[in-house]
């Protein structure tokens, strides 16, 4: 290979949440040094809980990020119930799912139409691809209006809901409401279905690489707001072995911490729990899957697309579901008091598994809490992939070329460096 | 269709473009749409589906006086590009994701309204009473 030398600098990755950049050395065709370099500040959420009582918990984690409050909330409200022995009604249980639905259906069609769709369609950003594809962007926005209104019914607004606490909620939402969401569910169902037929139908890389998926699995139905923690290498533990498996590393370029699985790294998010749960989709959801020509499990990392689009129609069927079986409960909380202990919690937010431990005094005083965002769950794996995706692509290509192929790939895991602290910037260097 | 949104969050000064639309719903005829949204981001686009002339009432950080209401046209908003994200689809961007969709109205209006200070959480006197003096004016754009 002719030897040559070139560094491009792009000043900001776009479509992504967050500040960071890639570096990129290419020494005689291999590459030399690929690391992501986060560079939010670091955001101390965890301190900023101790000494707080249990219940400002809920409200102030909810601020971590602006499109996934709901996970902190349920990952959080979990994890303080069982340091304080409760559980919750099943009723809770069933409008946390329904809750949870809102910010999948708002959250993955941001993503897909927003951030991802203009990666596979040619275009450079989602205003260019709607005058190609109105009718697709125009579904989009509207799946993701519906989110935020399935938000609204349990959390009282959409950003930074006010409804959940510890126990359940505070105000259970009026038959009325209720029914008026139905309708609208019903009528977005068809939408639902040709978002995943038109994901489907777009042209993807094909890439299969090696990684262990990594999710909750709950005893019925498609994990959302409960389960164990289970991976496709044989992993299967409850919530609070979590930390005797994975493990969390500072490297110096980076703001967000590292985590691994016994000392791999793994993925989180769509991709991992389609893989590890088809057993559990929806018969209807199923039937759609096996109407496309992906196959499942998969083990390219471009369909999380594909399977960010199903589960947005899971989100509808299971919110209909659900919602289809309301009853005004004769409390939306259990009633309890705070007692000295530790607990953890873990849920799905739409970027992957979100685990929480807290420890609280008899007064329900936090005195430590402990964080893991998918995020940082995934960034070992972006790595990962990026240096098997690139030398794939073809390590010759232009510098244009390259920084496209590396953003895609970024994309694919929809990273919210915000949540994780944490994105990007190109700088490739050739000799 | 004419349609007002108030543009804003229930916190201190960000809740002002609310307050605008809650005055003028005493005072304006029932054909004018009034809507009060919660930071919607690219959702705005729902919002402007058949709307011919659309107003926006939003709190602004200029750095001038609180209280100060300046009038902007969809051209000076900053135009920056790059920051098509989805934690903030800047309005800018909403208004070209909204032309590419041919759903940008004709007529766009944006009203900010200075914040005082943003610490507090009730609402300042000096946002207060621009919120009175911008109903008003808008207002009085629409009575016969």
């Amino acid at each position: 290979m002719t030897e040559r030398s070139v560094s491009i600098h792009v000043p900001a990755m776009t479509r992504v949440e967050g500040e960071g950049s890639l570096r990129l050395r290419i020494e005689d065709g291999q590459i030399e040094e690929l690391a992501l370099d986060i560079f939010e500040p670091p955001r101390y959420f965890e301190k900023f809980l101790e000494g707080r009582r249990y219940h400002e918990v809920i409200d102030a984690v909810a601020r971590i990020c602006g499109i996934c409050p709901i996970a902190y909330q349920m990952s959080a409200a979990q994890a303080l119930e069982n340091a304080f022995g409760l559980q919750p009604s099943q009723w809770v249980r069933d409008m946390r799912r329904v809750f949870y639905c809102g910010e999948w259906l708002q959250s993955h069609s941001l993503h897909i139409h927003l951030l991802a769709a203009p990666d596979f369609l040619g275009f450079d950003s989602v205003v260019g691809m709607a005058e190609a594809h109105p009718d697709a962007v125009r579904r989009g926005l509207r799946l993701q209006a519906l989110g935020n209104d399935l938000i609204r019914l349990l959390g009282g607004r959409s950003v930074h809901p006010v409804g959940a606490r510890v126990g359940g909620f505070y105000k259970a939402p009026a038959q009325t409401e209720v029914d008026n969401l139905l309708g609208q569910l019903h009528a977005a169902l068809p939408e639902a279905e040709e978002l995943v037929s038109w994901a489907a139908a777009l042209p993807m890389p094909d890439d299969q690489q090696g990684f262990i998926s990594v999710s909750l699995r709950h005893e019925a139905d498609y994990p959302l707001a409960e389960g164990r923690i289970v991976s496709d290498d044989g992993l299967d533990i409850a919530v609070e072995q979590y930390e005797e498996y994975f493990a969390e590393e500072h490297r110096a370029q980076s703001t967000a911490l590292f985590s691994s699985l016994r000392g791999e790294p793994y993925l989180v998010g769509p991709l991992a729990r389609l893989n590890l749960n088809l057993d559990r989709l929806p018969a209807s959801s199923l039937a759609l899957l096996e109407k496309s020509d992906i196959r499942f499990p998969n083990n390219n990392m471009f369909y999380s697309l594909f399977a960010r689009a199903l589960e947005i129609h899971i989100a509808i069927v299971e919110a209909i579901r659900l919602l289809e079986n309301y009853s005004l409960p004769s409390s939306p909380a259990v009633e309890f008091s705070a007692q000295a202990g530790i607990g953890s919690g873990a849920t799905e937010a739409p970027r992957g598994l979100l685990w929480h431990r807290y420890e609280a005094d008899d007064q329900g005083i936090i005195k430590s809490a402990r964080i893991v965002p998918p995020t940082s769950q995934n960034q070992a794996r972006i790595e990962a992939d990026l240096h098997r995706s690139l030398m794939c692509f073809g390590l010759e290509q232009a510098d244009d070329a390259l920084r496209l192929r590396a953003e895609t790939v970024i994309r694919n895991y929809d990273p919210c460096i915000s949540c994780a602290t944490h994105f990007l910037k190109i700088a490739v260097e050739r000799q | 269709m004419i349609r007002i949104v108030g543009l804003g969050s229930p916190f201190g000064d960000d809740r002002v473009g609310w307050r605008v639309i809650e005055l003028l719903q005493e005072k304006l005829p029932g054909n004018i749409d009034l809507v009060a949204l919660d930071r919607p981001g690219a959702a705005l686009i729902n919002w402007m589906q058949g709307v011919s002339w659309l107003i926006l009432v939003d709190a602004l950080s200029s750095g001038a006086s609180p209280g100060s209401v300046v009038r902007l046209d969809p051209g000076d908003l900053d135009a920056e590009p790059g920051r098509l994200s989805s934690h903030d689809l800047a309005l800018h961007d909403t208004f070209r994701l909204a032309n590419s969709l041919g759903c940008l109205p004709a007529r766009i209006d944006i009203y900010g309204i200075e914040l005082g200070d943003y610490r507090i959480p009730e609402m300042s006197d000096a946002a207060a009473t621009a919120a009175t003096k911008l109903a008003a004016l808008i207002g009085a754009q629409f009575s016969a």
